[in-house]
């Protein structure tokens, strides 16, 4: 059984006047143990595709399988046993320690005051670890920098204790050396706890390094492959409508080699499109 | 007793990792501060008497004169309780907005709400003339379930406005800046009923508007608790909801909270606190923005665990200290209940938007 499944979803915004559709009948498939990343151009739907797989949108048409179940006749606490997120922005929280908000993840596991248990605990302790936050586990959330509270953010989600994992640009704030690190901590996830993760991304480097398949979004569809084989055939040249001399002929996975990784990734990229 | 026994185990339940920081040991000073409050607010008054004779009072004996008995259970009784009553609801009340709306300035006089309930009583109040004011003759139990019902029907009328302009607009100042206007149009209507009004029914209005905790008989008390009571018990209900919704509605609902059941508890618990507050005391502002601020910063969490019960007992003791400077006592002057609270209240409120600034630049 995958961890996540599509059957012809089509994705969009409802409006009164003809509904805006971004991508349709999407067949997509997500299993366990694997490291996905969302690629695409601004705008083209990358975000609605994850809000949608999360259910913080109704589809327009089709069905988003978790284990083989139905979102859409699922109860919220079964989809937040079953998938977790990590957004952008890590929300500002004041007045709480960094052990507290990691805690929240245990929300779909708790009773109705959310006291933890021991085993609570426990996954408490071995999520900060996993992310590198302990030592931010007794101080207040809004000392912390970005890239801190991101991380507990992230340490937050692998408490929610779900198969399935979907991050919307989580380094988006971070510096390269933290971009680099979640990316590792992410596929160290997918390999050691056998989790499924799905993350959208503008990183083009870290993500046909550290992915183990890449979901190319253009309006067109999602074109689905191997890191490798994207860079082959040339469709990831195709989607950011670049020229594939640019990339360096001998392509393989590690096409920003020659780059100055002391330049901002968005300067870099700007240069070589 | 027992039930006092086990509260330092429900205390030590409170020393978990993710208290880490928080001063939770205040609840108990909180609790012991709220008993004080309620002896003073029952020993002090115009006419002076023996603490032991109130005692006695309270305990089901005669006092040595018959006007001290009436006086402790037809007058300071009632009026600490509903003092008491009242603070526990507003401050919770502005603890649900702050929490729902994200937005530290959130509180129902704020937002519109208690406009909405003036607006109810208003009606009541000066429209009754129109129709005889047969139903306000006397302070009878009719006439006062008719008022809490305009007051509430009124309060859970805007809060449903305010929420389903909330659903549309994230934007708290775009909200905030809404229920002012609504404040506004609010009390237009109001001008053009007491524009049309006679006399009698405008002072009546007016002295509803000062607010004051003295105006509940025994008789109307239980009603008032039981209201109360059961937003106490909703509001309890969503502690687990409302830290999930510290993060962000996105994230609350990631983590399975039902978010139409959380906002229809928050609005329900908001609107029944609101409404019985409103129309038994007046439109009583600042204790509720003011509570929740105070709480955070005593009990130095956002927690709601330690928030809820927080802003219980500091809104009881805010209540009952503004009910007792309000009476002056000594003397027999009482003040409107409304100018103490804004007094009190209001520099708190400018203390926090202060800190904030200086948080952010």
């Amino acid at each position: 059984m995958k961890a996540l499944e599509t059957r012809a979803l089509t994705i969009g915004y409802r409006r009164r006047r003809g509904n805006i559709v971004l991508a349709r009948d999407l067949d997509l498939q997500l299993g366990r143990g694997s490291l996905v990343g969302i690629l695409g151009a601004n705008g083209v739907g990358k975000s609605t595709l994850l809000r949608t797989l999360a259910c913080m949108q109704a589809p327009l048409a089709g069905q988003v399988l978790l284990d083989g179940e139905e979102t859409a006749r699922m109860l919220p606490l079964e989809v937040a046993r079953q998938l977790c997120i990590v957004l952008t922005a890590a929300p500002q929280v004041s007045l709480l320690n960094g052990y507290a908000l990691v805690a929240l993840g245990r929300y779909p596991h708790s009773d109705w005051l959310g006291r933890l248990s021991k085993s609570d605990h426990a996954q408490i302790t071995w999520a900060l670890q996993a992310v590198g936050a302990t030592d931010l586990a007794e101080q207040r959330v809004s000392q912390l920098s970005d890239g801190q509270r991101q991380k507990l953010m992230i340490a937050r989600a692998l408490t929610q204790d779900c198969p399935l994992m979907l991050l919307d640009e989580p380094t988006a704030f971070l510096d390269y050396p933290r971009r680099l690190e979640t990316l590792r901590l992410l596929r160290r996830l997918t390999r050691d706890a056998d989790r499924a993760v799905l993350v959208c991304t503008h990183e083009l480097d870290l993500a046909l390094r550290y992915c183990d398949e890449l979901w190319l979004m253009s309006n067109s569809g999602v074109k689905v492959g191997s890191p490798a084989t994207i860079l082959r055939d040339g469709s990831l040249h195709k989607t950011f409508g670049i020229d594939s001399s640019s990339f360096g002929a001998n392509g393989g996975s590690r096409i920003f080699d020659g780059a100055d990784l002391s330049q901002p990734l968005e300067r870099q990229e700007d240069s070589i499109i | 007793m027992l039930r006092l026994a086990r509260l330092p185990i429900a205390l030590y339940a409170w020393r978990g990792r993710e208290y880490a920081g928080a001063r939770t040991w205040l609840l108990v000073a909180l609790a012991l501060l709220l008993c004080l409050l309620l002896m003073l607010s029952l020993a002090l008054g115009s006419a002076s008497i023996p603490l032991e004779q109130i005692i006695a009072t309270l305990l089901g004996g005669e006092a040595e004169s018959a006007a001290w008995t009436n006086i402790v259970l037809k007058f300071r009784l009632p009026k600490t309780l509903t003092a008491m009553l009242a603070g526990m609801a507003l401050g919770v009340s502005g603890l649900l907005m702050q929490t729902y709306f994200r937005n530290p300035l959130a509180e129902p006089f704020v937002l519109g709400v208690s406009s909405g309930a003036s607006l109810g009583v208003a009606l009541v109040v000066l429209g009754a003339g129109a129709t005889g004011g047969l139903l306000l003759g006397g302070l009878n139990l009719a006439g006062d379930l008719l008022l809490t019902a305009a007051a509430g029907l009124g309060a859970a009328l805007t809060m449903t406005l305010v929420l389903l302009v909330a659903t549309r607009i994230s934007n708290g100042v775009t909200l905030l800046i809404l229920g002012l206007m609504f404040g506004y149009l609010v009390s237009a209507l109001v001008s053009l009923l007491l524009y049309f009004a006679l006399p009698e029914r405008i002072q009546a209005y007016i002295n509803w508007t000062f607010g004051s905790f003295s105006g509940v008989t025994s008789a109307q008390l239980p009603i008032l608790a039981l209201i109360v009571a059961a937003g106490l018990l909703l509001a309890t209900a969503q502690v687990k909801p409302l830290n999930a919704l510290l993060l962000s509605e996105d994230y609350a609902r990631s983590l399975g909270v039902p978010m139409r059941k959380t906002r229809l508890g928050i609005v329900l618990a908001t609107a029944l606190l609101v409404s019985a507050v409103t129309a038994f005391c007046g439109p009583i502002a600042f204790i509720g923005i003011a509570v929740p601020h105070i709480c955070r910063g005593l009990l130095g969490s956002s927690d709601h665990r330690l928030l809820l019960p927080g802003t219980i007992l500091a809104g009881a003791c805010v209540a009952l200290a503004a009910g007792l400077i309000a009476e002056l006592p000594g003397s027999n002057i009482v003040l409107p209940l409304n100018v103490v609270t804004a007094l009190m209240g209001a520099p708190v409120v400018m203390l926090v938007v202060l800190r904030r600034a200086r948080g952010l630049s």
